[in-house]
């Protein structure tokens, strides 16, 4: 056997992996060769070297709090994934609890839309305080003298103001963080957010106004009513 | 070992908390080692041998028992490990809430500082190994696994498991050079 030859199984040889038909004349070329017997001996001595290298050892104390912290981390994990899966949820619920008074804004503001739209006629539309019927105007007083300040419009504010007024429950609004505050103050409203809430969590890509849309007539005879019965008033 | 390590994962399937404790205490020096091996840093095997440990509690019912116990607990440790080392881990050495080493002054100190520097060489020299090849050395010398094992933790071949093993190994050869000559 050549030493080139040697050399390519030596390692196969240390490792004890070298088929025993190639094991006894490798083992008899190293008997003749010193050479090749110390590059074999020299492997043995590594591998040797590499087998005693230790891993430092922790103190006691490591072992001990091993376990409790990994204990620790599978709670926390645990902890964490649970939120996780209703953190999206309560992403979205937060949300909505942040801007409810705008979801409600914007379903109410848009049922008037639709209303003003759609069923022209159904509810008056006033651009003037001139068209103001007379029982809305004592409403509004009667609501001022019992000590509470009427926000019926004022054609004032509507000539002094521009751009296209809301229309809501038959009064001119042109102002959506006072409709906002407004429809906050609605007695039903937290009912139809937390409806139109339940409709988002459900089908978080749906448009309130779909939502809205897709109202029952009987539900948007209610909205109807509500609007209908709504005074806007400041307390 | 093998039918002990399913005894406890059966305990542990079937809602003994105890059993996953057993499990833990049983393996984890091993598995410490393994992760120290691999990372050269305290504070890098003590977290990822608590990662470990912890996929192995999240996945344990997907322990699909083909391989052993710890051929399985070995492949998390070193995919953790690899991870590790592809991120970017903590120098190598600095050791966190080590156990003092002893120190003797007696008169064969000479002889220590001499195993400490072909100690520290030979730590040096493993560091400059790539992962795989780290991890199939570690594997074969320190835990006596067979190629074919070491092949299925790896998720290489044998034959690929072997070449990273005698590359390793013929490396740290031409590193240590110098140490066999001097010695």
């Amino acid at each position: 056997m050549r030493c080139e030859e040697a050399e390519t199984r030596l390692l196969e040889l240390v490792d004890e992996e070298l088929p025993f038909e190639r094991r006894g004349e490798t083992l008899s070329h190293l008997q003749t060769c010193t050479s090749c017997a110390t590059e074999f001996s020299a492997y043995q001595n590594l591998l040797a070297l590499v087998q005693a290298e230790a891993v430092p050892e922790p103190s006691p104390r490591f072992w001990e709090e091993f376990l409790p912290s990994l204990k620790h981390h599978i709670q926390q994990e645990a902890f964490d994934s649970k939120q996780e899966s209703t953190g999206s949820l309560a992403g979205l619920r937060s949300w909505f609890v942040f801007s409810r008074p705008f979801i409600a804004g914007v379903a109410v503001a848009a049922v008037s839309i639709l209303i003003v739209i759609r069923l022209p006629g159904f509810l008056p539309v006033w651009p003037d305080r001139h068209d103001t019927p007379p029982a809305r105007e004592q409403s509004a007083s009667r609501e001022s003298g019992n000590g509470s300040v009427a926000m019926s419009p004022n054609a004032d504010d509507v000539k002094r103001r521009s751009g296209e007024p809301y229309v809501l429950a038959g009064e001119i609004v042109d102002d959506p963080s006072a409709l906002a505050a407004a429809i906050e103050r609605l007695p039903w409203v937290n009912e139809i957010a937390d409806r139109i809430e339940t409709a988002w969590v459900q089908h978080p890509e749906s448009d309130p106004a779909e939502w809205i849309a897709s109202l029952s007539e009987e539900e948007r005879q209610i909205l109807l009513d509500r609007l209908r019965s709504f005074r806007w008033s400041q307390s | 070992m093998r039918e002990a390590d399913f005894g406890l994962i059966d305990r542990f399937l079937r809602g003994d908390g105890t059993a996953f404790d057993e499990l833990v205490r049983k393996r984890q020096r091993e598995v410490y080692n393994l992760a120290y091996r691999m990372t050269r840093n305290a504070e890098d095997a003590r977290d990822v041998s608590q990662e470990a440990f912890l996929q192995v509690y999240k996945n344990l019912d997907r322990f699909d028992r083909r391989s052993s116990f710890s051929t399985w607990l070995y492949r998390i440790v070193v995919n953790r490990c690899l991870n590790h080392l592809n991120r970017g881990s903590r120098s190598p050495h600095r050791v966190v809430d080590e156990a003092p080493e002893p120190v003797d002054p007696s008169e064969g100190s000479l002889g220590q500082l001499e195993e400490k520097e072909r100690q520290d060489a030979l730590a040096r020299a493993i560091e400059t190994l790539p992962p795989q090849q780290r991890a199939s050395l570690t594997l074969r010398v320190h835990h006596q696994l067979a190629h074919r094992e070491i092949a299925e933790i790896l998720g290489v071949t044998e034959a690929t498991a072997k070449v990273h093993y005698f590359h390793a190994v013929k490396a740290l050869r031409q590193r240590l050079a110098h140490l066999r000559e001097g010695a």
